[in-house]
């Protein structure tokens, strides 16, 4: 029963996925802006904040292109 | 990161063990999986509810969505849980020990000792995976409010207590002599 609501309620709304992803996304950019203040702020090496960063943002990105086109195919 | 004074020298940074990482990962780690595996457990299968018979099924599309949607939860907890990690360091130089605690993002804590005033170093060693990877806690006992400082699971304590040992040595002839020919 309660799956069943859950995806009822997108398949009657299927903006719904949208307004998560663009939630979950503003949460992620202003997380990422604390932890790059803190990489910034108080690393004393930079190779580490690089390579941090990198790591990072690689694997964001892929779970965000995720998240992006399973809406693209949900939505349609 | 840190206001060296005059001639003082960073001699060494230290960080907690990378075991003591790996164990604040696990549960994030751990429970990565768990949404996934409850639904492969429950999909497909037919619940009486009532008089109606439900199955559990979502859309692969959705699906997938929300499987990202939760890794890169985890993705940041991970990162966030590495960046205190990180951040948590004891500094010492020629003149002093640096105590830098981050608790959690928005409370930092800094905290200094002279070499001069440390008047005890101890070691604790617990445990059997703490021996097989040599790590352990170090007390500083310092003079005048006879506060101590810990840090604790660092890698390699014995060998870092002797590093501040020496240190301390150092200072405190150095101002001794100082104080010899000023005298």
């Amino acid at each position: 029963m309660i799956p069943k609501i859950f995806e009822n309620a997108f398949l009657a709304s299927p903006q719904m996925a949208w307004y998560i992803f663009w939630t979950v996304i503003f949460f992620f950019v202003v997380y990422s802006l604390i932890l790059l203040y803190h990489w910034m702020r108080y690393s004393e090496s930079g190779a580490v904040t690089l390579a941090a960063s990198l790591v990072y943002f690689g694997g964001s990105i892929v779970l965000i292109n995720i998240m992006f086109f399973s809406v693209i195919n949900f939505v349609g | 990161m840190l206001n060296l004074k005059g001639d003082e020298i960073i001699k060494k940074v230290v960080r907690k063990h990378w075991f003591v990482l790996l164990l604040e990962l696990a549960i994030p780690i751990i429970a990565l999986p768990l949404p996934f595996l409850l639904y492969d457990v429950v999909s497909g299968q037919e619940f009486v509810i009532g008089a109606k018979t439900v199955s559990v099924a979502l859309p692969e599309a959705l699906l997938s969505f929300f499987g990202a949607v939760w890794a890169l939860i985890i993705w940041m907890k991970l990162f966030g849980i590495w960046t205190d990690y990180y951040l948590d360091t004891w500094v010492i130089t020629n003149k002093r020990i640096v105590d830098i605690e981050q608790k959690g993002f928005f409370r930092r804590h800094t905290g200094s000792f002279r070499m001069e005033r440390i008047q005890d170093v101890t070691i604790e060693i617990n445990g059997i995976l703490a021996t097989l990877l040599r790590f352990g806690d170090i007390h500083v006992q310092t003079a005048g409010e006879s506060r101590e400082f810990v840090i604790k699971g660092i890698p390699k304590p014995k060998r870092l207590k002797e590093e501040i040992l020496r240190q301390s040595d150092i200072v405190v002839e150095q101002t001794r002599s100082d104080e010899y020919i000023k005298g």
